[in-house]
């Protein structure tokens, strides 16, 4: 199962944001979206999780998701945006919850399934609390255990695929570290087989470390989708960030490591 | 995939937990009907005169056995009062609802029909329709039908002008979205005002009633046209509960998780452009209730809509039956308008609420 793109091509106006990008996520991995500012990341995110019109096809286990309900689109993607703002008073459990207050989950299934999310983030400690007062990093860890949750809301047998959008950006070292490794889990555990992620990065050396696959884009167009070791070139990386970098290799995983140049 | 969830050892505390959050609902729900309850008694046995409490029996018994004819007293309780009681328990729960819906959808406490011009226009639509229809044959028996329709109508376009007015970049901005209800408010007023001058005997009750409210013309024709109307929105918004929830968490993060978001912002601008309507082309234009109500139940209770809804509309018609008596009782034998009580409660409510959210927001307001 995968989340495709073919000759998906987003216009503002006379300005082209995305130019004709064509590339498949398979369920099970963990894909990078990586580029400048401005290259689109966003934008694609966007066309990926419906949000967004475009021209070309965007399927999602093989069915076209222009064709799907705003219902039956959450029942197969949930989607993490860059910042999430809430004015009321909630408090952490009842966000989680909220990733399924669609589904006719039983009470007791639903704080299950609540606890087991939190857990994964390593928010179980906070669960009690208002929401507004938690950290940016600790609101940050709250909406990725709301969107694993509604991963595990409703009950078929397709595959499901996470958009995060950044969701390192708030984060501490650790919890970087952490959150990574805990999706990348998720994507390869052998039970949960059929979940694959697209997660916008910044920092290259986690996208080296963390995923099975990165895709490489500047100023609206694919320069690469494959994996680390063959997207994180020396002279592609100059070439598509304008940086100088030195390309190690990480002393444990042998996956390139990139140094900058000063 | 499977997703049965696994049994985890603290299943027992969760659900300990979660029935005494049950028990605290229940608690809340059943104090609210006790207090609606008391109030209602209240009104009906509180009058200009003198209050006796026995009084709601009394003339229940005498319309029970048919006496009421015979005594004045128990007729002005079962024709006038008990109605403007009811009355002004459906109008102050049409007010909170809606008050709450429309924060929900614009995901910000400071929404209030009153303060967005929504009441406003209900006023300048009921108006028009009572100046112009009186000359109407059919408006001898349908009038109180047309002045709700006239006003639902004028809810409804006040309502969606703000929202289009206040909507940036498809995204409702809470400072143009006052701003507009600002602009939408002086508007209708003008109207009114304007209007009412036409009728120049009667100008300045219309003008006093309509902009500052009042219950006095309640009568078992306008509870019978307002509680189904009520019972109706508030059923349909209680229906779209889970969606108004999720809605908090960002228009895009609802969208996400399923909610079509259009569409229901959509069906609860209707639905409370409905409510209002119904509530203003009999009391008027009554402040503040929709902005003090769910704040004080988000304060107390829960912010969840699947308590806030029944909540506010048990906690708004509760307000403004106190607020009616009160207003029957502070002048006596004068009344004060209902709309200048609720107004002296709820402005410093806004302010204070203003200054909250300065200090949350920063320049975001």
């Amino acid at each position: 199962m995968s989340l495709r793109a073919e000759n998906l091509t987003v216009r503002f106006g006379n300005k082209i944001v995305l130019d004709d990008l064509n590339f498949v996520c398979s369920s099970g991995e963990m894909t990078a979206i990586v580029g400048e500012n401005g290259a689109g990341k966003s934008t694609l995110m966007n066309c990926l999780s419906g949000a967004l019109n475009f021209e070309g096809l965007v399927t999602l286990n093989n069915r076209p998701i222009k064709s799907m309900s705003i219902a039956q689109q959450a029942q197969y993607r949930a989607v993490l945006p860059q910042h999430s703002t809430i004015n009321f008073p909630l408090d952490v459990r009842e966000i989680v919850r909220l990733a399924l207050a669609l589904t006719s989950l039983s009470h007791d299934d639903q704080e299950a399934i609540i606890n087991d999310s939190l857990k994964l983030v390593d928010a179980r400690q906070f669960v009690n609390r208002d929401y507004l007062k938690l950290s940016g990093g600790e609101k940050q860890r709250v909406q990725i255990a709301r969107v694993l949750a509604q991963l595990r809301a409703y009950d078929h047998e397709h595959s499901r695929f996470l958009l995060l959008d950044e969701p390192t950006s708030a984060l501490d070292l650790k919890h970087q570290y952490a959150i990574l490794s805990m999706l990348r889990e998720l994507c390869s555990a052998a039970s949960m087989r059929d979940i694959g992620a697209l997660v916008i990065l910044h920092d290259l050396n986690l996208a080296s470390l963390y995923c099975d696959k990165v895709l490489l884009l500047k100023g609206g167009t694919l320069i690469k989708h494959d994996t680390p070791r063959i997207v994180f070139e020396g002279s592609r990386i100059n070439d598509t960030f304008g940086i100088n970098v030195f390309i190690d290799s990480h002393p444990d995983t042998q996956q390139p490591y990139l140094v900058p140049r000063i | 995939m499977q997703v049965s969830a696994p049994i985890i050892s603290t299943t027992l505390a969760k659900s300990s937990r979660a029935l005494a959050q049950n028990r605290k609902r229940l608690i809340e729900l059943s104090f609210l009907v006790f207090i609606v309850s008391s109030i209602t008694w209240m009104g009906v046995a509180i009058g200009a005169s003198k209050v006796d409490f026995l009084l709601p029996l009394k003339a229940f018994y005498d319309f029970v056995s048919g006496g009421l004819e015979s005594n004045v007293t128990h007729n002005i309780v079962a024709n006038i009062r008990t109605p403007r009681v009811l009355m002004a328990l459906l109008v102050g729960a049409a007010l909170a609802v809606s008050g709450a819906s429309l924060q929900g959808i614009c995901r910000n406490p400071l929404a209030d029909p009153g303060l967005l011009g929504i009441s406003s226009g209900a006023a300048v639509g009921a108006v028009i329709m009572i100046l112009f229809a009186t000359y109407l044959p059919a408006f001898e028996f349908a009038g109180p039908y047309l002045v709700s329709i006239a006003a639902f109508a004028g809810a409804a376009i006040a309502t969606f002008s703000v929202y289009h007015l206040a909507q940036v970049n498809g995204n409702i901005q809470i400072s143009t979205f006052l701003l507009a209800g600002v602009a939408i408010n002086a508007l209708c007023g003008a109207i009114i005002g304007g209007l009412s001058f036409i009728a120049d005997d009667q100008a300045l009750r219309l003008i006093t009633f309509w902009m500052m409210g009042s219950l006095a013309s309640a009568n078992w024709l306008a509870v019978a046209i307002t509680a189904p109307t009520l019972g109706f929105v508030v059923w349909a918004i209680y229906r779209k509960r889970h969606a108004l929830n999720l809605i908090l968490l960002g228009e895009a993060n609802a969208r996400y998780s399923g909610v079509d978001i259009e569409r229901v912002k959509n069906q609860i601008l209707w639905l409370t452009a409905l409510a209002v309507g119904v509530a203003v082309a009999f009391s008027g234009i009554i402040g503040f209730i929709g902005l003090v109500v769910p704040h004080i139940l988000r304060a107390i209770s829960d912010t969840n809509y699947r308590y806030l809804v029944v909540n506010s509309a048990l906690l708004g018609g509760a307000l403004l039956a106190l607020a009616d008596i009160a207003s029957r009782m502070l002048i006596a034998p004068a009344e004060l308008p209902i709309g200048i009580l609720t107004s002296l409660i709820g402005a410093p409510f806004f302010i204070g609420l203003l200054i909250q959210q300065k200090k949350r927001l920063g320049v975001r307001l």
